[in-house]
């Protein structure tokens, strides 16, 4: 790395050359933004000299000093024009006309290299910034939701600041990372999440791309699969994801931007329990307290009739039900973003800057999450040729009290989830403390359900973030054909977390410090290219670049906890009477070289070569060297041959591509570890990993291939883009759950086989336009068939993920789709019917009902413009995946779904044979005995189809008429309603989300008293001046 | 020309940073692990390993297994008392048994194979690692075994189930060896049993667990019975209350498992306090019945914090009650035998005398009399209490004797079997695995089950833990085989030694 610098250093300072005679200077502008024109091309005809515009359109070539001179200027994306310019003249400015449509449009693709988009043989999104700030979400890529043909989001059931997971074309491990890597402005950046919740409960800790503030994207590129991200080598397998953010631009004073958004948040309540019996066990309401507090959170009780019952707290209250505890437990939270840009420049600099503060009190009681990003992108051109930007951004991340997710300890969720219907919430804030022992109360027999007020209010949970992005690039034109680049580049933060659960809390009267750590996580690259971009003959041109990369990554961290405080409600580390230490460091570097060529043909045909090698420190020295190559082309058929005058363009592309997945450090010996507590001086270790090491692991291989068509018709009203792919990876590294018995609860080995195929559609069309209106409409849709082949010479199955019961999974099967949801179903003899014990059902087999990643995703976008108001309405579904819900067996265990309302008075009756007799069932059991029964052993009456179609995001906006602020300083003014979760148009699971999921985790289709959906509507105002 | 410079250098830095690899196998290797440790940091933790952690004290021995046999009762553990099945409760003591000190004592007993200096560590490895699959193979049968433990030494993923036939044979044959193996001119550190590196007591403890895997198929295999009781006796076990395996315990971190979920210290879950665990009303009874001088010493009426000993008040729950109403009155256990620091007793002395009692009886013992080592294990039990925080467990001795010799010993050897196991049950209190495992051998006490809407069993108490639901999907193949052999994988299938 520290040959770059220097080579940087010596590029920078050792370059100041090529001085002329006469110099014409002239400013390039765009015709119709009248924005400056870059990295267009200054020809003097018939001679040699060349000149490249810089960010401002200015553009300085020499020329023979006598005579006219005939200059030419072509740049991607304009047309291209001839000038003839008089020997007298020493300036002049061009402004050149943009080609409409495709032909014209420049895109950014993978190591932040401009390309006309015509010359892509893959697929690529390209999405605006302003799509991402109106209607926002705190994880900004969530707002990716229905805009990208086969890309699947996933967001986890918390409160804000929680993580996403993000598939491109299908999950291509089976136990690694699928979640693509984010460059930002050419810098990879961290995505991972610190902590999770499982089935046993935890907190979901957010990821990295979630601090990104939106106000400061101009685009977000998505590269699906290894196609378009080749050049990533090791880490492109699951596609990336270029964030480009805003750069100034020369102008006119100063430029300011004002962004405000303010939503308001609210729950949506879609628990749909039986409202007619209510808390108590065997068909009677409890009439102690001592029942009424030592029994679970049973609703087996009586039949809800009004009269006087003792409930948890000792007070008697009527028998009914209280329909709004969700409603009344959690709040109206709020969200407020506010942002300010500046920017500008001058001849020799360019700049932005911009700050945000972001504000949001979620609808969980007392958790909040607080964001401030602050960033500055400078441009500057010190010497002719030579172009350097600077990017910095700093953010500042506090989040407290985040929800605790899944298993009920401590999880305020759960508690309000299950509450019988004839308790009303309000009693616990009430009667939170307990009189006796100033701790949580008792209101259960299971202390490990937490009052969901002592879980908001008692628990202690914040963490932090301080994150620097940073990155110098320096891009010299040696030539008019030759350039070089460099660039170095660090993602750093430190993260800080404070965990406590309180003393006097049921089930640790002791209390605890659950975590109180310190993590900081350190990335540098630094990369070098060497480019050419030369017509070589009058129709073939090339442009490629080798390179190379040296990537350094260290996560380094430590970790204190421990129990018992001894003055209790000091929640100090120093106050604890047991302590454990932990410290961690995991360090990797990969280093590359990497190159690319695309050869043109006449502007009709395009053919691009990639290869990349990397070496990695993490495999052992046999393995550590591997290629990667791909291979792409682009055929314009509408420019090659003559098309009938409705088809405007026509594309035809296709690209092969062989990339790789990354690996963790270490993990080829068996380690052994020493515990942080001595036994009365003596060490004690132990075997100190839970997965079993491999010598001879290598990262895994995704062969990827891709065919798409893209057109346009009518004058452009109306556009197909088609995608047809195939990824298959293999040598996977498997991370599989094996058997307890083998000591180890998991192992890594190399031999997994998935396919991903699949097909992705956008249709766009301008479906109106006249004077007075135009209706945009897209539609997009992906479908992804993923197949797991092979999880290993022993393993025929492999498992995700538990769920809390212990009795659904999502399991890896070979031969089929990535994580099938499983269940036990009923036990049954060959004809079908129950096989009953004592009039109880029984557990059957265990039954995989199909994937819990949605194969189908859509999306429907509408975008109306009228007069100076617009309205965008998205609609977006997901289709084919299976779920289970925890919500609902625990409800039925508890005798809160409707279907426990059978047989409440007079038992059930069964009806099957009896397995000991073989007679047809007569034994009549009560409701609670076959229900609970049913929710401790027969998930599969939990698992439901997670189709959904929902409206996703209404905006509805009006920009100000310009004439109203000719006399003020502003220059426009925009202000927007904005709607976001409005509405779930269809699903098929009873009382929950079909989105909701507790991690981001390989393990999807695993639902368990999350934090219920919000619907968000509020206010976006954007000012300029 | 003066951009080719600028091209070479290029590729030359570009070169040399590729090339620059001769790092790597530096930077992959964990500065926060060590390859290799020694053998008595690793005993140590196999050893507090086997003694337990919380998660399988609490449910397999604690919520199941004591309340299978009725001698602790919860209305607020009804899946204990009413036999209702939990998913993690059932695998608990799988769970952490062959993640934890399985795995740990196998690597132990492999890394210390053939060498030299360290045989003390392979054979007290051997010893505990004998008790640890005894306990395992009691609980659920037929279990992996030889191949249990080894994913990373011989890349078992999916270990194969063996015969419990076989795996008794085995550990019985492995007992021996390892107590032959010692040799006290080696270095033998970090035994933090009661044992305390004292080779003598390491060769008892191996014949004293060899008597009890004998006697445990009494009921199936005379002959293996009494071939394994005689090499115990030739062996040599246990001859005082003071010479048992026993766990010592820490206040802290490593503090007493059961402990942990009922003390009342700081940090422990206290079960008690929230009067989770009782007596059961079938072990109050025994002891009160039979006028146990145990009673006063074993059980109070916890009123606020103040403990009432007096016999007369004592008061058991009755087993598989449903939650109603307060449980305050009822009796449980002292807090000074939920101490932090409180030994937790696997094996003891008591308990092998008792198992002589009976082996005499059946003819598979040739010395000493049946009656002599009923009453001597009976006195050696309620002396074990000595164990605990002082004085608390100290009964005059002239009240031990003199209940001991009262004591009638009966006739018959039907008789003497009930009377004999009877004891034994109350000598294993706290030690559920081993009340659960010898009743179900026995037949004594005779308990009365419960029979409540949702049981698991048909209103039968367990015979076993069934299969982990894990093992289907992970050792699919493994587990049907042994299904096969055993039986349905429920709680009503008996282990092999406890077929009928």
């Amino acid at each position: 790395m520290n040959k770059i610098v220097m080579l940087l250093c010596s590029l920078i300072l050792g370059s100041i050359s090529f001085a002329q005679t006469k110099q014409i200077t002239g400013v390039l502008v765009d015709a119709t933004s009248k924005q400056p024109i870059t990295a267009a091309t200054v020809k003097v005809k018939g001679g040699k000299a060349v000149a490249i515009s810089d960010a401002d359109g200015r553009f300085s070539i020499a020329v023979p000093t006598t005579g006219n001179v005939v200059l030419q200027i072509s740049s991607v994306g304009f047309a291209a024009v001839e000038k003839t310019v008089a020997a007298a003249e020493n300036s002049v400015n061009f402004s050149l006309s943009p080609v409409v449509g495709e032909l014209g449009a420049v895109v950014v693709t993978a190591l932040g290299i401009r390309k006309e988009k015509r010359a892509l043989g893959y697929a690529l999104t390209e999405i605006k910034g302003e799509e991402l700030t109106q209607a926002r979400s705190n994880n900004v890529m969530n707002n990716l939701v229905g805009k990208v043909p086969g890309l699947n989001v996933v967001s986890t059931a918390t409160g804000a600041g929680g993580s996403s997971r993000i598939v491109l074309r299908g999950n291509t491990s089976i136990s690694g990372g699928n979640q693509p890597l984010y460059v930002v402005d050419g810098i990879p950046i961290d995505n991972s999440n610190r902590g999770s919740a499982g089935e046993w409960g935890g907190r979901d800790a957010g990821d990295g791309i979630q601090m990104l503030n939106p106000d400061e994207i101009e685009t977000v590129t998505v590269l699906k699969g290894g196609n378009a991200a080749a050049l990533y080598g090791a880490r492109a397998s699951n596609g990336v994801i270029l964030v480009t953010t805003k750069k100034g631009s020369k102008g006119k004073g100063l430029g300011v931007e004002v962004n405000s958004n303010y939503t308001t948040e609210t729950v949506m309540n879609l628990l749909d329990w039986q409202d007619q019996y209510g808390h108590g066990i065997g068909g009677n309401a409890p009439t102690t307290l001592a029942g009424a507090n030592n029994i679970n959170l049973n609703s087996w009780g009586g039949k809800l009739n009004g009269s006087s019952v003792i409930q948890w707290d000792g007070v008697s209250r009527p028998y009914v039900a209280h329909k709004d505890n969700v409603k009344n437990f959690y709040k109206t939270g709020t969200n407020l973003s506010n942002s300010v840009t500046l920017y500008g420049g001058t001849d020799k600099m360019t700049y932005n800057f911009s700050m945000a503060d972001l504000n949001n009190q979620s609808i969980v009681p007392n958790s909040s999450l607080k964001r401030n990003n602050f960033s500055m992108n400078i441009g500057m051109t010190p010497i002719d040729n030579l172009r350097v930007n600077v990017s910095a951004r700093y953010i500042r991340e506090r989040v407290k009290n985040r929800p605790k997710l899944s298993d009920s300890p401590g999880n305020a969720n759960f508690t309000i989830g299950i509450m019988p219907i004839s308790w009303d919430q309000a009693t616990f804030k009430e009667s939170k403390i307990s009189q006796t022992t100033g701790g949580e109360n008792k209101f259960n027999a299971n202390e490990y359900v937490t009052n969901p007020y002592w879980a908001v209010e008692n628990y202690v949970q914040k963490d932090s973030r301080d994150r620097l992005i940073g990155a110098v690039e320096a891009k010299y034109d040696i030539k008019k054909w030759l350039y070089l680049r460099g660039r170095i580049g660090t993602d750093q933060y430190t993260r800080q977390n404070f965990d406590v659960t309180p003393n006097g809390t049921q089930y640790s009267q002791g209390g605890q410090i659950d975590d109180q750590s310190t993590g900081r996580f350190r990335e540098f690259n630094a990369e070098g290219i060497l480019g050419v971009q030369k017509d070589i003959t009058s129709k073939i041109g090339l442009d490629a670049f080798v390179g190379g990369n040296a990537m350094q990554q260290i996560d380094e961290g430590q970790s204190q906890s421990g129990s018992n405080f001894f003055v209790p409600g000091f929640y100090n580390i120093n106050n604890l009477q047991n302590k454990n230490t932990n410290y961690y460091y995991n360090e990797k570097r990969i280093n590359s070289f990497f190159g690319s060529a695309e050869f043109s043909y006449n502007k009709y045909l395009y053919v691009t070569v990639t290869g990349r090698n990397d070496w990695y420190s993490t495999l052992s020295p046999k393995n550590w060297s591997i290629f990667y190559p791909s291979v792409a082309g682009s055929f314009i058929l509408s420019q090659a041959v003559s098309l009938p005058s409705a088809i405007n363009y026509a594309k035809l592309r296709a690209s092969w591509a062989n990339v790789g997945g990354d690996r963790d450090p270490y993990g080829l010996t068996l380690p052994y570890g020493l515990s942080s507590n001595t036994f009365n001086g003596l060490p004690v270790g132990s075997v100190g990993t839970n997965t079993i090491p491999n010598q001879d692991l290598l990262p895994y291989q995704v062969k990827s291939s891709e065919f798409g068509i893209e057109a346009k018709f009518l004058d452009n009203r109306l556009g197909i883009d088609f995608s047809i792919y195939s990824k298959q990876t293999t040598n996977d590294i498997i991370r599989s759950s094996i058997s307890q018995t083998s000591g180890f609860g998991d192992v890594l080995i190399n031999v997994g086989e998935i396919s991903n195929k699949g097909i992705e559609l956008l249709l766009t069309g301008t479906l109106v336009k006249n004077s007075s209106l135009t209706w945009d409409a897209s539609f997009n849709f992906g479908y992804n068939n993923s197949k797991v082949i092979k999880i290993s010479d022993q393993l025929l199955t492999s498992r995700v993920a538990n769920a809390r019961s212990l009795t659904a999974f999502v399991d890896h099967i070979a031969g089929q789709p990535f994580g099938q949801v499983m269940g036990f179903q009923y036990k049954r003899n060959a004809a079908g019917e129950l096989l009953l014990n004592g009039g109880l059902p029984q557990r059957g087999d265990l039954k995989a009902y199909g994937t819990g990643v949605s194969p189908l995703t859509m999306g429907f976008n509408n975008e109306f413009r009228f007069g100076n108001f617009n309205l965008g309405v998205l609609i977006d579904g997901r289709f084919g995946g299976h779920m289970y819900s925890g919500t609902n067996d625990f409800g039925t265990y508890r005798g809160l779904t409707k279907m426990t309302l059978n047989g409440r008075e007079g038992g059930i009756v069964a009806n099957g044979v009896d397995e000991a007799t073989g007679s047809k069932n007569t034994t009549s059991v009560s409701s609670q005995s076959y229900y609970q029964t049913v929710g401790l052993n027969i998930s599969s009456e939990s698992i439901f189809k997670s189709d959904f179609i929902k409206l996703r995001q209404i905006i509805f906006g009006y920009r100000l008429p310009e004439k109203m602020f000719s006399k003020t300083p502003f220059k426009g003014a925009t202000i927007s309603l904005v709607a976001r979760n409005i509405a779930i148009l269809k699903k098929y699971t009873p009382n929950i989300d079909p989105e909701s999921t507790y991690n981001s985790g390989n393990g999807q289709g695993l639902e368990w008293y999350g934090v219920p959906p919000v619907r968000s509507v509020g206010v976006n105002l954007n000012l300029k001046f | 020309m003066k951009y080719k410079n600028i091209i070479y250098s290029f590729l030359i830095s570009s070169v040399s940073i590729i090339s620059c690899t001769k790092d790597f196998e530096k930077i992959n290797i964990n500065p926060s692990a060590v390859s290799d440790l020694q053998s008595d940091a690793l005993l140590t933790n196999v050893i507090i390993g086997v003694s337990g952690g919380e998660y399988e004290a609490w449910r397999t021995n604690l919520i199941y297994n004591t309340q299978f046999v009725q001698q602790f009762a919860s209305t607020a553990w009804l899946q204990g008392g009413q036999y209702l099945l939990d998913e993690g409760y059932n695998s608990s003591l799988w769970d952490s048994y062959y993640g934890g000190p399985i795995k740990n004592v196998v690597n132990l007993v492999e890394k210390t194979n053939g060498v030299a200096t360290d045989v003390n560590y392979n054979s007290a490895a051997r010893i505990l690692k004998a008790f640890a699959f005894l306990r395992l193979t009691d609980s659920y049968g037929d279990i992996p075994y030889s191949e249990a433990g080894r994913g990373y030494l011989k890349g078992v993923f999916a270990a194969k189930y063996d015969a419990q036939k076989d795996i008794l044979a085995d550990i019985i044959n492995e007992l021996d060896a390892a107590a032959k193996g010692f040799d006290a001119a080696k270095s033998f550190k970090g035994d933090i049993t009661g044992n305390n590196g004292d080779i003598s007591l390491w060769k008892k403890t191996a014949y004293s667990i060899m008597m009890r895997a004998a006697m445990r198929m009494s009921k199936i295999d005379a002959a293996a019975a009494q071939a394994g009781v005689a090499k115990a006796m030739t062996g040599g076990v246990f001859t005082s209350y003071t010479e048992s395996l026993v766990v010592k315990h820490l206040a802290g971190n490593y503090d007493n498992p059961n402990s942990h979920v009922l003390g009342y210290y700081n940090g422990a879950r206290g079960q008690l306090n929230t009067g989770a665990f009782k007596f059961s009303e079938y072990f109050i009874n025994l002891l009160k019945s039979s006028s146990d001088p145990r009673l006063g010493i074993l059980s109070v009426v916890r009123t606020g914090s103040t403990e009432d000993n007096s016999p007369a008040i004592q008061k058991g729950l009755p087993s598989g009650s449903d939650a109603a109403g307060s449980v305050d009155a009822y009796s449980q256990i002292r807090a000074d035998f939920v101490d932090a620091t409180d030994p937790n007793i696997l094996v003891s002395h008591g308990q092998t005398l008792l198992l002589m009692a009976e082996a005499r009886e059946r003819g598979w013992i040739s010395t000493g009399s049946s009656e002599t080592y009923f009453r001597d294990g009976v006195k050696s039990s309620i002396n074990q209490l000595k164990g605990y925080t002082p004085a608390v467990g100290v009964i005059d001795d002239a009240v031990v004797d003199a209940y001991v010799a009262g004591i009638v010993y009966p006739a018959t050897p039907a008789a003497r079997y009930e009377a004999i196991n009877v004891q034994y049950y109350i000598a294993s209190l706290l030690d559920g695995y081993e009340s659960h495992a010898n009743w179900r051998r026995s037949g004594f006490p005779v308990l009365t089950a419960v029979n409540k809407p949702g049981n698991y069993t048909g209103g039968k108490i367990p015979r076993r833990f069934q299969y982990p639901a894990s093992e289907s999907g992970l050792n699919a193949e493994n587990l049907a085989a042994a299904i096969a052999r055993q039986g349905a994988n429920n709680w009503n299938t008996s282990v092999w030694w406890d077929k009928p």
